[in-house]
């Protein structure tokens, strides 16, 4: 009789209350389980982002889709992870190589980025020339007094010289001559948008549409030889500074991976990328 | 309920006269629930700023990890080897190429640098305070590393600082700051399921809660460090009950919790209670003897509990009573033990703990390696400690990035775990050294089967970001031997045990035994002999005739490197070369072989007309194969002994051949745009893949001398070398047999079709002179005009 009344008491004790669990840290975060079918997807860190937009729009009419993105590769590696089939979508800022092409897979162009030359505010500028582009990164150009602005050095800032964006923009700008400016190099596409918004009297170039997806208040897009990039100039072609993005997958890739790369090649995906200021291939 | 007080009398005398108090007393409890249940709003306001304060607590906990961080951070930064420089001559330039990188990667909010006189130099981020930043800059440039929090317009900033020091003391300070925004504070509230509030000097800074009422409250109240009782009672229309705590000098940190949740909470257990507390009331007359001498029990045990955990027991828990305040009491008290043991477990595990991997770190390994150790001594059992070493690990973390390879570490430690025993403890020492205990083994072959278990279960690839990665691991094992008790003897001797797996190909496990010691040291002789032995030119090039089995001529000779070691007398290859292969010594030996030969050979060619077309063949090691700019050497010493480039022929082993295909065959390439001689040593036992020969630019195989010692025996054996010189013939490659001893073994290669012989039975490798009467004796090899017409016919 006694027990049993305890146990009651028991019972009414242990009523649920609100969850008063605070900063529980675990140590080792188990790696969270993706659905049984997402669409593995990594790739370009400049092209990521964006296709993380358009899985987003996507999701809004097919939320049954799922994706998991990795982080942590470039174009080549998403390409191989591909092939090793540990991956569903590479997402690439180049066109497949001819070693990579033979693999059975099926490459789609996707988006133009334009890669603009951008300061922190309020750098005196609002637009460079070709020459003066030259004169920053050849090390002529060094102090914003020559600009206009006040005297205090230009922070250049470049890539790494595997990228894409130095090697497609950057130097075929330079026409053959050496970058000879004392540089702020850095190693991602982000670390590039956060050291722009980040550092005052910086200069440097990046992916326009990553610039918007970051949402930068700090930044300002300059006009490169009076063109303003955006999905307009790229569109008409008078701005003919930009990265192809593609989309890559295997031949045998599921429905939901094809329904996805027609969605994004298709006039919603247009939308959202004429959003964020790329443009259609 | 009435107060009780008790003035030195005894508890129990109480309990006993008050058990037909407290059934009055559930009575009235009773009464009150039903009537509407003052007693709850009291108790739903004392849950809710509880609640309230505990998600206070864990986001100051939060701030405060965050402020170490902080700290270690700026201390790193401020290591920087170019700051101090750039800082002494002001270069804005210079310090912003090594802050700004850093700070994208960190994802700091704000990065400020001072100089000496607290002037501001550079700053990267948002715009620190200057109210906020001055205290801690002035710590900095007087030497110390400081934190602090405070609350600005974008959140709650913590910030550290940490003086510069270059070649002259202190040369400015650097100040960093993270920022825990609207985002960061959101996470906390959704799994807490309260919302927070951020006040500046009476000014509402930020709040995670959108709902327009509260927002509006909130902008109105102008809430400061006094008026939070006011504040709590305007917030109750709004269901909301409130905690507060202060941050830095102006800042306030507020905890709004829902009263929806509390008060359905308490409801229920009401409509619970009121059905219940008849019965209880009931039960409570019948038990009330029984629980108040329960009681008077439960408070001494309590007592005790207390006491014990006073001394630092903090394991120690208060029994559990059936009484609700006395269980309300002890639960407290456990609530409280139970957050100093964890704590004190957290300490213990991070100090005993590798933080990447979770594993036990070297101290925790050597304390549980000690007392195995003891215990087996008093056991007699034996004990076994495994060290485990990746190959190549080196080569993940340059071509994969140091972040892949800690993922890596992590998946490893986890494969390992599953390979062994709860009991066994696997330990992490360092980069990609990890050791394991065994304990009560019955003997070596427990250990074996567990290394075993563990090399095959790393054959498996590792998947890290989209890349397949094979690891292999050599392991040494280190058995201990009756009263050996030092933790650090046994783990040497696994050690050694490792490395001699290393040395003998990785992959693969060793077992300790006393003569590895020895060889140990004996190889850290021969080590540093071998580094003198350069330097005293003590090394000899030896020189072994190659004879042409069609004409019985010498057609080549090959370069024997011999070293005349001052104790142990004349050194054969296999005995110093693989030692010089792995310490690199190889590169300068292998050089000064290579341009000896050359010079010798030039020298011959123009003494002897006999042997004006004589070749001279020279050993390439893997490591010298694998040097960048070896063609462009060798192109050098041809050039230097003015011998032509195809007197010169060149062998490599199978196995460097195949090594990393490709980039062996841009070497060959390169090696035959020289215009040398490529040949294959000791074919056939490496790969002996015929596709894969076929695409390298060689002109010769070396065929094993095991194939030619077994000649005579298994007719299969002769079948596979009949074969490989048919499928060399094809392929328009020289054949040369090595090590023929025998007139048996002479016959056989020759009616083969073998183009090349060479072994003893011409001749040893001979010095510089002996081989030089050879050549001036005559051309032809006597010995073998003797034995082709009478044999071969």
């Amino acid at each position: 009789m006694l027990w049993r009344s305890m146990l009651l008491l028991a019972l009414v004790f242990s009523l649920p209350l609100p969850s008063c669990t605070a900063g529980e840290g675990k140590l080792f975060p188990g790696a969270a389980q993706p659905a049984e079918s997402a669409i593995r997807v990594s790739g370009s860190g400049t092209a990521l982002p964006l296709v993380k937009k358009l899985a987003d729009a996507f999701r809004r009419q097919h939320p049954e889709a799922a994706f998991e993105f990795l982080a942590g590769t470039n174009s080549g590696g998403a390409v191989q992870g591909l092939v090793m089939g540990t991956l569903d979508l590479a997402v690439v800022n180049r066109p497949l190589l001819a070693t990579e092409a033979d693999g059975g897979l099926v490459y789609r162009e996707f988006a133009r980025d334009a890669i603009a030359f951008a300061v922190n505010l309020p750098g005196p500028i609002y637009g460079l020339s070709r020459d003066q582009v030259q004169e920053v990164y050849g090390g002529s150009l060094v102090d914003w007094k020559q600009l206009g602005g006040e005297s205090t050095p230009i922070l250049v800032l470049d890539r790494d010289e595997d990228e894409s964006a130095r090697k497609l923009v950057l130097l075929p700008l330079l026409d053959g001559r050496s970058v000879k400016a004392r540089t702020i190099v850095l190693a991602t596409a982000d670390d590039m948008v956060m050291a722009l918004e980040g550092t005052p009297n910086a200069l440097g170039y990046t992916s326009l549409g990553l610039l918007r997806i970051r949402k930068t208040p700090r930044v300002r897009v300059l006009a490169l030889d009076g063109e303003v990039p955006g999905a307009h100039t790229l569109a008409q072609g008078s701005y003919p500074w930009y990265l192809t993005f593609g989309l890559v997958n295997r031949l045998d890739a599921s429905p939901s991976l094809r329904s996805f790369v027609d969605f994004a090649l298709g006039p919603t995906g247009r939308q959202v990328l004429e959003e964020y200021g790329y443009a259609g291939p | 309920m009435p107060a009780l007080r008790i003035r030195g009398g005894s508890l129990g005398l109480f309990v006993y006269l008050l058990v037909p108090m407290v059934a009055l007393a559930s009575f009235v409890t009773v009464a009150l629930i039903i009537a509407g249940s003052l007693l709850d709003d009291r108790e739903a306001h004392v849950l809710m700023e509880q609640q309230g304060e505990i998600v206070l607590e864990g986001v100051l906990a939060r701030v405060q990890e965050r402020r170490r961080a902080e700290e270690v951070f700026v201390q790193l930064l401020a290591a920087e080897r170019e700051l101090a420089p750039a800082l002494e001559t002001a270069d804005k330039v210079g310090l912003a190429q090594v802050l700004v990188p850093l700070r994208a990667r960190l994802g700091l909010s704000s990065m400020v640098l001072y100089d000496r006189n607290g002037q501001e130099m550079l700053y990267l981020g948002s715009p620190v305070e200057n109210r906020a930043a001055a205290p801690l800059v002035s710590a900095a440039l007087s030497g110390l590393t400081q934190s602090a929090m405070s609350v600005n317009d974008d959140g709650l900033a913590v910030s550290a600082s940490t003086p510069l020091k270059g070649s002259r003391g202190i040369q400015g300070a650097m100040l960093v700051g993270a920022i825990l925004n609207r985002e960061d504070l959101k996470e906390v509230t959704e799994k807490e399921g309260v919302e927070l509030a951020l006040f500046k000097n009476g000014r509402l800074v930020m709040v995670t809660t959108e709902q327009p009422d509260m927002v509006r409250l909130l902008s109105e109240s102008g809430l400061g460090r006094e008026g939070l009782g006011d504040f709590k009672r305007s917030l109750e229309s709004l269901g909301f009950g409130a905690a507060a705590t202060p941050i830095g000098d102006d800042g306030l940190l507020v905890a709004l919790v829902s009263m929806r949740e509390v008060e359905m909470a308490i409801r229920q257990r009401a409509i619970l209670m009121t059905g219940l507390s008849v019965t209880l009331s009931a039960i409570l007359l019948v038990a009330g003897f029984r629980v108040g001498r329960n009681t008077v029990r439960h408070v001494k045990s309590v007592a005790i509990a207390t006491g014990d955990m006073v001394r630092g027991n903090y394991s120690r828990r208060v029994a559990r009573s059936q009484i609700k305040e006395l269980d309300d009491l002890a639960s407290a008290i456990n609530e409280l033990a139970q957050q100093l043991e964890v704590q004190l477990a957290e300490l213990a595990h991070r100090a005993f703990h590798d933080t990447l991997t979770n594993l036990p770190n070297r101290a925790l390994f050597t304390d549980r390696l000690a007392h195995a150790l003891a215990r087996a001594g008093r056991r007699k059992e034996s004990v076994a400690v495994m060290f485990l070493d990746l190959d190549n690990f080196k080569f993940i973390n340059d071509s994969l990035g140091h972040q892949t390879g800690d993922k890596l570490l992590v998946m490893i430690a986890e494969r390992l775990q599953t390979c062994l025993r709860g009991e066994d403890t696997i330990a992490r020492l360092s980069g990609d050294e990890f050791t394991i205990l065994l304990e009560d083994l019955a003997d070596v072959g427990g250990a074996t089967h567990a290394a075993d278990r563990i090399l095959e279960k790393l054959r498996i690839p590792f998947a890290v970001d989209g890349t397949e990665i094979y690891m292999t691991a050599s392991i040494g094992i280190a058995v201990n031997a009756p009263h050996q008790e030092q933790p650090a003897d046994l783990l040497r001797c696994a050690d050694i045990a490792m490395y001699r797996a290393k040395g003998n190909g990785k992959a693969h496990y060793e077992v300790y035994d006393p003569s590895m010691q020895a060889r140990a040291i004996e190889r850290l002789e021969l080590e540093t002999d071998l580094r003198r032995a350069i330097e005293r030119g003590e090394f000899k090039v030896y020189y072994q005739p190659v004879v042409s089995l069609v004409t019985g001529e010498i057609s080549e000779v090959e370069a024997l490197v011999r070293w005349e070691h001052p104790r142990r007398g004349l050194l054969s290859p296999q005995e110093f070369i693989p030692l010089a292969e792995e310490t690199g010594l190889i590169l300068p030996i292998g050089k000064w072989v290579l341009e000896k030969a050359c010079h010798q050979a030039r020298k011959w060619q123009e003494q002897y007309p006999s042997a004006a077309s004589l070749v001279i063949s020279a050993n390439l090691s893997a490591r010298q194969f694998q040097h960048p700019m070896l063609a462009e050497e060798i192109a050098g010493i041809l050039d230097s002994a003015g011998l032509a480039a195809s007197s010169l022929e060149l062998e490599i082993t199978e196995s460097t051949a195949m090594e990393s295909c490709d980039e062996s065959l841009r070497t060959l390439r390169a090696l035959k745009d020289l215009g040398v001689m490529l040949a294959i040593d000791d074919f056939g036992t490496g790969y002996s893949s015929f596709s894969y020969l076929n695409r390298l630019p060689i002109d010769a195989i070396k065929i094993d001398r095991s194939f030619v010692e077994r000649l005579g025996g298994e007719p299969r054996d002769e079948a596979i070398m009949n074969g490989i010189i048919t499928l060399a013939k094809m392929l328009r490659l020289v054949t040369i047999a090595e090590g023929i001893e025998t007139d048996e073994q002479l016959d056989r290669t020759q009616s083969m079709g073998c183009d090349m012989g060479q072994g003893y039975y011409f001749s040893r490798p001979l010095a510089a002179d002996a081989l030089e009467a050879l050549l001036a004796a005559g051309p032809s090899w006597q010995l073998l005009h003797d034995v082709i017409p009478t044999e071969a016919s």
